[in-house]
C-alpha cells in the first residue's frame, strides 16, 4: 500500500485526505476552509465533517465560497459525534481512502507549505505512521504552541511544553516525538486502519495523544515536523466556545478562560491514565486519580479558584466511575500492540526533569513579578519611615493596652480555677466540647437533649490551644481578649485611615471601652471574645471588598500632590476569615448573629459590583455554628435560643439605655466620691469621642461617606441589638427570666461609630485647609481630636482601676465546687449526680426549696445551660414553662424531704442517679430535714458545704429495695440494682442474667434520641409516665450498650464549611494559572 | 494609561490569565499612581462609581471602578485579540458593553476636566447637601425611636414563675421516752459507798405511759435491741414498765389524718439519794434542744442523757451557760451518739460549782432527744430529783406553765424561781408578768430586770402566794427561760422541786397520767378568756366525757382530777382549747411524811401535720 517514493517527491501528493471537523459554522471556520484551500499541494479529497447539533445545510456552500472546490469536496453530517474521534470516524466511513488522512480542526489554519511538508516527512520515514505540523499560538504566530507532546510516566503534559515561547526555531530539531495534537495530524491510513481510529470516548483533550502513543506501541514512529507549521486558535482549549447561544453564550464567552476547559482536560488526563497503563496498574491509579483529586480540591480551594476546585473532585470521580470507556479503550489499544510499553521510556519526561523543569519556571515566575514590583528607591525609604512611625505608634498602644490588662486582670494568672459570674471550671475535653457543638446530648442536670451553644466551638478551640487544660483556656480567654482587641482595633483602624494617630486614637478607645470591662468584671468571656473579634472581622469585610485604605504616598515631585493608593480590588481569602472572625463574635454574643447577617446584606449593597457575591463568606461560618440551634429553632423549639448567652445564666440587673449604648450593660460603679447622678453622663462621655467623630464623618463625601455611613449602619443594628436585649429575657435561673447581656451589641455599636469617625477624622484638617474657612476647620479638627485622644486615654484608666474593683466576685480558686468526695462519684463507675439543696427566704412567707442538679465537679463554664434555660421561655411576650416531669419528680422528694414526711425520697433520689446531696453548712434546719432523711448520711463537710451520701443499701420502705445509687440500673418487682454506667452519654456495661419482666432505667430525661441494644439486639424503649428513659430487658444478660443518637450531620456541615473557610481564608496569590498544563 | 481607555479591569492585575512571555505585564498600573482623571481633581473626590451617580453624578468615577463596571466582559476579547483578526470578531457581548463604558466615561473624564475645582452651589452640591442632611436627620429619627421604643415597648417582659407548691401529706410523728433515772455516780467502779448509807433509790412506782392518736396507729419500742409494741389507732394508750432503755413511740399518719404520738414517764422514788418524784414527758427528737435546769453546786448533779432514736450517728454539740456566762470547757464538742442508743453527760465535769445551768445541744447528722437529770442532795439530806425536758428556744416572749409555788415569805434564801438565760451577746431587760389563780399578778423584782450577755438568772418568786402560776417572759433579746417549783425549802427536812419547760400554746394538746398513787392535777391558763374541753382518756383507750371550763384572760385555772371526772382507770387527757390556744401543765404530787413530792408535765400539742412546700429547680 505504500505510495512510490517517486509519486511523493513529484510535489502533489495524491491519495491525502482532509478530514475538516467542525461543530455548525463555527467563528473559525471559515478562515481555516480558506487556509486548506490555499495549500499549495492541495488534498485530494476534503471531507467537511459537521458535528453540531444540527445539520446545518449552508455549511457546504460556506466551505465552496472559502474556495474548496466542489469536486472535492464532501459534507458529512455527524449529528451523534460526541468528540473529534468519533467525527472523523464518522467523516471516513464508507470512505476508501488510500492516501494519508490529514485531520484539521475547525480553529486551526494550516500554512500554505503545510501539508506538502507533512506528506514528503510521511514519505521520507516509511516507518512513521503518523506526523504533526509546529502548531504556533494564532493570536501571535511568533509563539509557538506545541512541538509535539511528551509526558511524564504519569501522564502529566511536560511542563516545558512550548506553549507561549517564542519560536526561535529551537525545535527546529525535533523529529522523533511520543505523540503529536489531533490538529494537522497527517497519519498514513493503513496506520489509521490498523488502529482503528482514535478511542471512541476520548476527546477532545488528549485525543492525538491516545492515538500516537497507539500507534508507537504498534511499531510505528510518530513525528513532528517543524517546518510544516499550524496557526491553532485553541479555541475549546481556551474556553473560546460558547456553548449557549444568547445571554448565556455572552456571558460564558465574557469569562473565557482556559478555567473552562479544565475539566475535560482533567478527565482526559484519568481517561489516558487508566486507558494505558497495565493491568495491574489500573486499580491503584485510580485510586491515586481521586485522592490527588481530592488533594488538589483542597489546594484549588486554598486558591479560591472554586470552579476548578469542583472541577478536580469530579473529573476523576466521573472517569473512575465510569469505566465502560477506558474499559473499551484498553481492549482497543491491546489489539493493536505490539511493542512493550516500557519502549516508549525514552521518550518519556521522567518525573525529576519535570520537578526541575517546573522550579524553574516558578523561580522565572517570581523573578519577574519581583522586577516588576520593585519600588523606587524613594518609595523604599518613604515605606521604611511609614514603617517606622507605624511600628512607634503601636508599640504605644500596646503597651498601654497591656498595662491596662495587667492592671486589671493580673489576679487571674497562677494556678487554680477562675470562678465567679457565669465562670467556672471547665474540664471537658475537646472532642467532647466539639461533639456538643454540633448539637446532642447535654450531660447537664437531669439531661438535655438538643443543640449547644455556640461558644462550646469556641471552648474547644481555645482548650486545644492549651493543650486540653481548660482551666487555662479560661485565663487565656479572659487575659487574651483585651489584648487581642487592642491589636485588632489598630489594624482595623489601619483599614479605616492611614494616620497612626487616628489608629492609636480608635485602638485606644477600643481597647478601654466598657463593654468589653464590664464583661470581663462580671466573668463573662462571651461579650468579651466578641469585643476581641469584631475588629478583626470589620478588618476582614473592609479588605473583602476593597475598602480598606493603602498608604499614602507622599509628595515625591515639588508640585506634586500627596497621593492616596487606589482601593484595592479586595480580597475572597479576607471575605473567609472575616468570616471566621465573625463566627467567633457571634458565639460569643448570639444576638450579633442576626444583626451581622443584617449587616453583610447591607454591605453587599453598598460594595462594588463582582464584590457581594464573595461577602457570603463571612456569613456562612456563622451560619454553619450557629446550624444546629437554627435547625433546632426551624423545627419548633424556643426561638430565644438562638440569643441565649453562652454559658451558665447569671441574671443582672441592666443599665438605663444611654448607658448600655455606650457599653455599660451594668450601671458603671463610681468612685465614693461621686454621687450616683454621675454615672450616665460620665458613662456616656467615655463614647462621645467616637460618637462626635461620627458624626463629623456623616459631613463628609465621596469615599470617607461610604464607609462612614456602613460605619452607621453597624452603629445602628448595634443599637437595635441593644435595645433588643434590654428588653428581651432569653434565659431563667430561679424562676426570674434573665435579660440577655447587651455588652456584645454595645461593642457592635462602637465599632460602628469608631470605623465611621477614624474615616471621618482622615484627612479632615487637610480637606479643610484646601478650601475656604481653613482656620475655623482645623481648629476644629484640632479641638476634637484633642478632646477624642485625651479623654480615651484617661476613661481608659479609670475603666481599668473601676473593673480592678469590680472584678471581686471573678477568682482564682484552688478547691472545687463540689467536694472531692462527690466528683468522684460523679466519675466514678456509678456516674451519680450530686444534688444542692438550699432554702431561700427561711422563715419568711416566700420560703421556698432550690435544687439543682450537677454532675462532675459541679457546673462548667462551657455548659450550655443559657441555651437550655433558653428553651423554658414560651412564646412571645412569653411566659416561663411549668416544670416538667423530671423537674416536678424531683420538686415532690425535696419537698417530702423538707417536710419531714420523706417516706422512700432516698431511694428516689438513689433512682434518679442522686448519690450525693449538698447543704449549706448554716441551715441547721434544712441539715435536720436530711439528717431525718432515712437513707441520708452525713459524709462529709467542707467550709461552707454538708455532704449526705444517698446510701440506700438494704434500706427497705414499702416494698422497694435497691442497690443504689447509679445512673443506670435494673428494676425488677421494686428492687433496683445498679449496673456500671460511668457519666459519658455513652455507656458500655455487661448486664447479669435475669429473668424477664426486668427493666433497664437510665436516669436522664427520656428522649427520641436514646437507644440500647443487648447483644446487638436494639432494645424498645418504655414510656411509663416517669422521666427517666427505660427500655425494656428480655430475660438473660449480655453486652449492653446505650447511646444518645447525636446528630452527625451539624458536626459534619460545621466541619466542612469551616475546613473550606480556613482553606479559603489562607492568603494564597493566585498565579498565572493558564501555565498550569494538563 | 491607556489601560483604562481599553477598559481592561484593573481588578484583574492578580487574576488575569497572564499568557504573554513578554515580561512584566504592560498593563499594570504603577502603584501608588491614580489614573489622570482622579488626580485631576486633587484626589479629594474619589468617590465609587455607584456613589457618585448615586448623588448626582458628579463625582469623577475613579477609573478603577468605572472600568471594573464597564470592563467587565472584556476579558476575553483581551485575551484572543492580540492581533489575530479572528479574535477581534469574537464573542459580540462582551464588545458592546466595553465600548459603552469607554465612552461615558470618556464623557465623565471631560466633565471632571472642565469642572472648576470647587464648584459654588451648583445644584449637585445642593443635592449632596440635601442628602447629608437627611442622613443625618435620619440617624436623629433612628436614635430617637431606639429611645422610645426602649421606654415605651414592652415587647420582651416574661413574668417571673411562680415555684411549684407541692402538697406533703403528715408524716409519722415520733417522741422517744427516757429510761430510768440513775445515780450520778452509777456506773463507775471507784466508787465505794458506805453500806450504811444506802443511797439505791426506793422506787415506788415507774410508770411509763404512752398514747397515739389519728392516723393509723404506731409502734413502741426499746430503742437498740427489743421488739416493737404495735399500737392500734386511732387511739391507743399503752402503759409500760420505764427500763433502763429509753423507748421510741411512733405514730404514723395517713394521708389525711395527722396522728401524734405522746406519752410521759412517772418516777416516784420514796427513799435514797433520789428521793422524789420525777414525771417526764416524751420527748420529740430535735436538732436543737434549750434545756434550762440543772446546776452542779456540791451535792448537785446534772446528768446529761442525749438520746439517738435515729438510724444514723448524730455528733452532738453542747453549749453550757452558768451564772458566770457561758462554759468554756473542752469535750463540749463532738459527742457522739450512735444510732439507737443513748448517751449520758456529767455536765459537772465539765463545769464545777455552776449555780445555775443552761444547756442547748445541736445535733448534726441526725436528731437527738435529750433529758436533763437533775438531783441533788443537801449533805446527807436528799434535794430532791427532776427529769427536765428541752423548752423553746430563745424568743422574745416565753412562756412557763404550771408553776407550782409553795408558800414562802419574801426573804426566803430559796424559793421558786424562773430561770431565765440569754444566749446573746447584749443585756437582755427581762420583765415576768406571773398569771395567777386570781388573774395577773407580777412581784416587784420581776417587772423591770435585766439578764447580762451569756448569763443565766434565777428569778425568784419568793414571796408569792401559793398556788398555780403560768409565767410569761417578754424580754428585748431572745431568752429561753423554765420555771422551778420548790418544795421544803427552810425546813430540816428533805426538798423536792420540780422542773418546769417552757412551752408555746397549743389549740388541742395530750398528756398522759400517773398512776393511782400519785396525786396529779391540771393547771390551765389563758392569755385571753378561753374555754378549754377536756376530755379523759381511759387506759383501754376508751375516750370519757368531755369537760368544758372556762379559763379568764390571764388566770391559771388549776384543776384536780375529780373535777375532770378522772380518776384510777385513766390514762390520759387530752385538752381541746375552744376560741384562742391556751397552755396547760399537769403537776404530779406524791405526799410523804417527809414532805411533797412533786414535778410537772406539759402536754404534747404537735401533731405531725401536712405540709405545703414550695420549690424550684435553680436552673430553669
Amino acid at each position: 500500500m505504500v505510495h512510490p517514493l517517486g509519486t511523493a517527491l513529484g510535489g502533489a501528493e495524491p491519495g491525502v485526505t482532509a478530514v475538516v471537523v467542525t461543530r455548525g459554522r463555527s467563528l473559525y471556520l471559515p478562515k481555516t476552509l480558506v487556509a486548506l484551500a490555499g495549500q499549495d499541494a492541495p488534498p485530494d479529497a476534503v471531507v467537511l465533517v459537521d458535528a453540531g447539533p444540527h445539520a446545518d445545510p449552508a455549511i457546504a456552500e460556506m466551505a465552496m465560497r472559502c474556495g474548496i472546490p466542489r469536486e472535492k469536496l464532501s459534507v458529512v453530517h455527524a449529528v451523534r459525534a460526541k468528540n473529534f474521534g468519533q467525527a472523523v470516524a464518522a467523516g471516513l466511513s464508507g470512505r476508501l481512502t488510500v492516501g494519508p488522512i490529514w485531520l484539521l480542526h475547525d480553529d486551526c489554519r494550516p500554512q500554505a507549505s503545510c501539508l506538502r511538508l507533512l506528506a514528503a516527512a510521511l514519505e521520507l520515514a516509511p516507518s512513521a505512521g503518523l506526523v504533526g505540523p509546529k502548531q504556533v499560538r494564532a493570536d501571535n504566530p511568533a509563539l509557538l504552541g506545541e512541538v509535539g507532546v511528551t509526558t511524564t510516566p504519569l501522564g502529566r503534559r511536560a511542563p516545558f511544553g512550548h506553549d507561549g515561547e517564542l519560536d526561535q526555531g529551537q525545535f527546529d530539531g525535533l523529529e522523533d516525538v511520543l505523540a503529536v495534537g489531533s490538529a494537522g495530524m497527517l497519519i498514513r491510513p493503513e496506520a489509521w486502519l490498523s488502529l482503528g481510529g482514535f478511542t471512541p470516548a476520548l476527546g477532545p483533550f488528549r485525543d492525538g495523544l491516545d492515538i500516537s502513543r497507539r500507534a508507537r506501541l504498534a511499531g510505528y514512529r510518530v513525528m513532528v515536523e517543524p517546518a510544516a507549521r499550524l496557526e491553532h486558535e485553541q479555541a475549546t482549549y481556551r474556553g473560546l466556545r460558547a456553548t449557549s447561544t444568547g445571554r448565556r453564550g455572552a456571558r460564558q464567552a465574557r469569562v473565557a478562560s482556559t478555567e473552562r476547559s479544565y475539566r475535560a482536560r482533567r478527565s482526559a488526563w484519568v481517561f489516558t491514565l487508566l486507558a494505558g497503563a497495565s493491568m495491574a496498574a489500573v486499580v491503584p491509579l485510580a485510586v491515586m486519580a481521586v485522592v490527588l483529586g481530592f488533594g488538589r480540591f483542597v489546594w484549588r480551594i486554598a486558591r479560591k479558584e472554586f470552579r476548578l476546585a469542583v472541577d478536580e473532585l469530579a473529573a476523576p470521580l466521573a472517569v473512575v466511575f465510569r469505566p465502560d470507556g477506558w474499559l473499551r479503550a484498553r481492549h482497543l489499544a491491546r489489539r493493536t500492540r505490539r511493542a512493550p510499553r516500557r519502549s516508549l521510556a525514552p521518550l518519556l519526561v521522567s518525573a525529576r526533569e519535570a520537578r526541575v523543569a517546573r522550579r524553574d519556571r516558578r523561580v522565572t515566575e517570581a523573578d519577574r513579578r519581583r522586577r516588576a514590583l520593585a519600588p523606587t528607591e524613594i518609595e523604599i525609604a518613604e515605606h521604611r519611615e511609614l514603617g517606622t512611625r507605624r511600628r512607634r505608634m503601636a508599640t504605644a498602644v500596646f503597651t498601654l493596652a497591656l498595662v491596662l490588662t495587667g492592671a486589671a486582670l493580673y489576679r487571674l494568672v497562677g494556678p487554680g480555677t477562675v470562678t465567679g459570674g457565669p465562670l467556672g471550671p471547665q474540664e471537658r475535653s475537646v472532642w467532647e466540647l466539639l461533639r456538643l457543638a454540633g448539637g446532642g446530648w447535654q450531660g447537664v442536670g437531669l439531661g438535655e437533649a438538643g443543640p449547644a451553644d455556640p461558644f462550646s466551638a469556641v471552648w474547644a478551640l481555645v482548650t486545644a490551644l492549651c493543650f486540653g487544660d481548660g482551666a487555662a483556656a479560661v485565663k487565656l480567654v479572659a487575659i487574651g481578649a483585651p489584648l487581642a482587641a487592642a491589636a485588632g482595633a489598630w489594624f482595623a483602624a489601619g483599614a479605616a485611615s492611614r494616620s497612626t494617630w487616628i489608629r492609636a486614637w480608635a485602638a485606644i478607645c477600643w481597647v478601654a471601652s466598657p463593654a468589653l470591662w464590664t464583661a470581663l468584671s462580671a466573668g463573662r468571656l462571651g461579650p468579651a471574645v466578641t469585643h476581641a473579634a469584631l475588629p478583626w472581622v470589620f478588618l476582614g469585610v473592609a479588605r473583602a471588598i476593597g475598602a480598606n485604605r493603602l498608604d499614602v504616598r507622599p509628595a515625591v515631585f515639588e508640585g506634586e500632590a500627596a497621593r492616596e493608593a487606589p482601593l484595592s480590588v479586595g480580597s475572597t481569602a479576607a471575605a473567609a476569615a472575616a468570616g471566621l472572625v465573625f463566627a467567633l463574635a457571634a458565639a460569643g454574643s448570639p444576638v450579633l448573629l442576626p444583626l451581622g447577617l443584617v449587616a453583610v446584606l447591607v454591605t453587599m449593597l453598598f460594595a462594588g459590583r463582582g464584590r457581594r457575591l464573595r461577602l457570603t463568606w463571612v456569613a456562612l461560618p456563622g451560619l454553619a455554628l450557629f446550624s444546629p440551634v437554627l435547625w433546632s429553632v426551624a423545627h419548633g423549639g424556643a426561638w430565644r435560643q438562638l440569643l441565649a448567652d453562652p454559658g451558665p445564666v447569671v441574671p443582672y440587673e441592666p443599665a438605663p439605655l444611654l448607658l448600655r449604648l455606650a457599653g455599660w450593660s451594668e450601671t458603671p460603679v463610681l468612685p465614693s466620691f461621686l454621687d450616683a447622678g454621675w454615672a450616665e453622663p460620665l458613662g456616656v462621655a467615655v463614647v462621645a469621642g467616637a460618637l462626635v467623630a461620627a458624626v463629623i464623618a456623616l459631613t463628609r463625601r465621596g469615599r470617607q461617606a461610604r464607609g462612614a455611613r456602613l460605619g452607621w449602619v453597624a452603629a445602628l443594628l448595634g443599637g437595635v441589638g441593644v435595645l433588643a436585649t434590654g428588653h428581651l429575657a432569653v434565659s431563667v435561673k430561679a424562676l426570674e427570666p434573665s435579660l440577655a447581656w447587651s455588652g456584645g451589641s454595645a461593642s457592635l455599636v462602637l465599632a460602628g461609630l469608631l470605623a465611621a469617625g477614624a474615616i471621618g477624622l482622615t484627612g479632615l484638617v487637610g480637606e479643610a485647609g484646601a478650601g475656604v474657612g481653613a482656620r475655623r476647620f482645623r481648629l476644629v479638627g484640632a479641638s476634637v481630636g484633642l478632646v477624642a485622644l485625651l479623654a480615651a486615654p484617661l476613661a481608659a484608666g479609670v475603666y481599668a482601676v473601676w473593673a480592678r474593683w469590680n472584678l471581686s466576685d471573678v477568682h482564682r480558686v484552688g478547691t472545687a465546687a463540689v467536694p472531692p468526695l462527690a466528683a468522684d462519684g460523679a466519675t466514678g463507675p456509678r456516674g451519680v449526680y450530686t444534688l444542692v439543696l438550699t432554702r431561700v427566704a427561711p422563715g419568711q412567707a416566700e420560703e421556698a426549696l432550690v435544687w439543682e442538679v450537677s454532675r462532675g465537679s459541679g457546673r462548667q463554664v462551657s455548659d450550655s445551660l443559657g441555651l437550655i434555660s433558653a428553651r423554658t421561655i414560651d412564646g412571645l411576650p412569653g411566659a416561663i414553662t411549668a416544670p416538667d416531669l423530671a423537674e416536678r419528680a424531683m420538686n415532690e422528694t425535696v419537698a417530702a424531704i423538707w417536710a419531714r414526711n420523706p417516706g422512700a425520697a432516698a431511694l428516689d433520689l438513689g433512682e434518679s442517679g442522686v448519690g450525693f446531696v449538698l447543704a449549706g453548712r448554716d441551715d441547721l434546719e434544712l441539715a435536720a430535714a436530711l439528717d431525718a432523711t432515712p437513707g441520708l448520711t452525713r459524709a462529709t463537710e467542707t467550709d461552707l458545704k454538708v455532704v449526705w451520701q444517698v446510701a440506700t443499701d438494704g434500706l427497705e420502705i414499702d416494698q422497694r429495695t435497691q442497690d443504689l445509687p447509679s445512673r443506670l440500673h435494673v428494676v425488677l418487682d421494686g428492687a433496683a440494682t445498679a449496673l456500671e454506667c460511668g457519666p459519658d452519654s455513652t455507656i458500655s456495661t455487661e448486664l447479669p442474667e435475669g429473668p424477664p419482666g426486668r427493666v433497664l432505667v437510665l436516669a436522664e430525661r427520656a428522649g427520641q434520641g436514646w437507644r440500647a441494644t443487648l447483644d446487638g439486639q436494639p432494645l424498645a424503649a418504655v414510656s411509663a409516665g416517669q422521666w427517666e428513659q427505660v427500655f425494656e430487658l428480655p430475660a438473660g444478660g449480655g453486652q449492653l450498650r446505650i447511646w444518645h443518637r447525636d446528630p452527625w450531620e451539624f458536626w459534619a456541615a460545621q466541619a466542612l464549611v469551616f475546613v473550606l473557610a480556613a482553606l479559603v481564608a489562607l492568603p494564597t496569590r493566585r498565579a498565572a494559572r493558564d501555565r498550569e498544563d494538563s | 494609561m491607556t489601560s483604562i481607555d481599553t477598559g481592561w479591569p484593573p481588578r484583574g492585575d492578580d487574576d488575569r490569565p497572564d499568557v504573554t512571555a513578554d515580561g512584566p505585564p504592560a498593563r499594570r498600573r504603577p502603584r501608588h499612581a491614580l489614573p489622570e482623571d482622579a488626580a485631576g481633581v486633587g484626589g479629594v473626590d474619589v468617590g465609587l462609581p455607584e456613589d457618585a451617580a448615586g448623588v448626582g453624578g458628579v463625582g469623577a468615577a475613579p477609573a478603577e471602578d468605572a472600568a471594573g463596571a464597564g470592563g467587565v466582559g472584556a476579558a476575553p476579547a483581551e485575551d484572543a485579540a492580540g492581533g489575530s483578526p479572528v479574535g477581534v470578531g469574537q464573542p459580540d457581548a462582551g464588545d458592546k458593553p466595553d465600548g459603552a463604558g469607554a465612552k461615558t466615561q470618556a464623557k465623565r473624564r471631560s466633565r471632571a476636566r472642565t469642572r472648576p475645582d470647587r464648584p459654588k452651589w451648583g445644584p449637585a452640591r445642593v443635592a449632596r447637601r440635601i442628602v447629608a442632611i437627611v442622613t443625618a436627620l435620619a440617624l436623629a429619627a433612628a436614635a430617637a425611636a431606639l429611645g422610645y421604643a426602649d421606654r415605651v415597648l414592652e415587647f420582651g417582659s416574661v413574668p417571673a414563675a411562680s415555684p411549684q407548691v407541692v402538697d406533703v401529706p403528715p408524716g409519722d410523728s415520733v417522741t422517744v421516752c427516757p429510761g430510768v433515772l440513775k445515780r450520778p455516780t452509777e456506773g463507775e467502779d471507784d466508787v465505794v459507798y458506805d453500806p450504811r448509807f444506802d443511797p439505791d433509790p426506793t422506787m415506788v412506782e415507774a410508770v411509763e405511759r404512752v398514747i397515739v392518736e389519728g392516723g393509723e396507729g404506731g409502734r413502741v419500742a426499746p430503742i437498740g435491741e427489743g421488739s416493737p409494741t404495735r399500737l392500734t389507732g386511732p387511739l391507743s394508750v399503752a402503759t409500760r414498765t420505764v427500763e433502763a432503755d429509753p423507748d421510741r413511740v411512733e405514730a404514723d399518719s395517713t394521708e389525711d389524718e395527722p396522728a401524734i404520738a405522746a406519752g410521759a414517764v412517772f418516777q416516784h422514788l420514796g427513799d435514797g439519794d433520789l428521793r422524789g418524784v420525777a414525771a417526764s414527758a416524751c420527748v420529740e427528737p430535735a436538732t436543737e434542744s434549750w434545756i434550762v435546769a440543772g446546776s452542779t453546786e456540791p451535792g448537785s448533779s446534772a446528768r446529761l442523757v442525749l438520746v439517738n432514736a435515729g438510724y444514723t450517728t448524730v455528733t452532738a454539740e453542747l453549749k453550757l451557760w452558768d451564772a458566770a456566762g457561758p462554759v468554756d470547757a473542752v469535750g463540749l464538742t463532738g459527742l457522739v451518739v450512735p444510732a439507737q442508743s443513748q448517751r449520758a453527760v456529767l455536765l459537772e465535769g465539765f463545769v464545777g460549782d455552776a449555780v445555775r445551768l443552761a444547756a442547748h445541744v445541736t445535733a448534726a447528722g441526725g436528731q437527738l432527744a435529750a433529758f436533763l437529770q437533775h438531783s441533788r442532795l443537801e449533805g446527807l439530806v436528799q434535794g430532791g430529783v427532776e427529769l427536765a425536758v428541752p423548752g423553746l428556744a430563745p424568743a422574745k416572749t416565753v412562756t412557763v406553765p404550771g408553776l407550782n409555788v409553795a408558800a414562802s415569805s419574801f426573804d426566803s434564801a430559796r424559793a421558786s424561781a424562773i430561770r431565765v438565760v440569754n444566749p446573746g451577746v447584749v443585756s437582755a431587760a427581762v420583765s415576768v408578768e406571773l398569771w395567777g389563780p386570781d388573774g395577773p399578778t407580777s412581784l416587784p423584782g420581776l417587772e423591770e430586770t435585766s439578764v447580762g450577755p451569756g448569763l443565766v438568772s434565777d428569778l425568784s418568786l419568793a414571796g408569792l402566794p401559793e398556788g398555780d402560776y403560768t409565767a410569761v417572759i417578754s424580754s428585748d433579746e431572745p431568752v429561753a427561760a423554765a420555771g422551778l417549783s420548790l418544795r421544803g425549802a427552810g425546813a430540816d427536812g428533805p426538798e423536792e422541786f420540780a422542773w418546769t419547760n417552757s412551752t408555746a400554746a397549743a389549740e388541742r394538746a395530750l398528756v398522759a397520767l400517773p398512776a393511782a398513787d400519785l396525786v396529779a392535777r391540771l393547771a390551765v391558763s389563758s392569755g385571753e378568756a378561753a374555754t378549754v374541753a377536756v376530755t379523759p382518756i381511759g387506759r383501754d383507750s376508751a375516750r370519757g366525757l368531755t369537760r368544758r371550763f372556762a379559763v379568764s384572760a390571764g388566770t391559771t385555772v388549776s384543776l384536780g382530777l375529780d373535777a375532770l371526772g378522772a380518776d384510777a382507770i385513766n390514762g390520759a387527757l387530752e385538752l381541746v382549747w375552744d376560741g384562742p390556744a391556751g397552755l396547760a401543765a399537769l403537776t404530779v404530787a406524791a405526799d410523804s411524811p417527809d414532805g411533797e413530792m412533786i414535778s410537772t408535765v406539759v402536754p404534747r400539742g404537735h401533731w405531725a401535720a401536712a405540709q405545703t412546700v414550695a420549690v424550684y429547680p435553680l436552673a430553669r
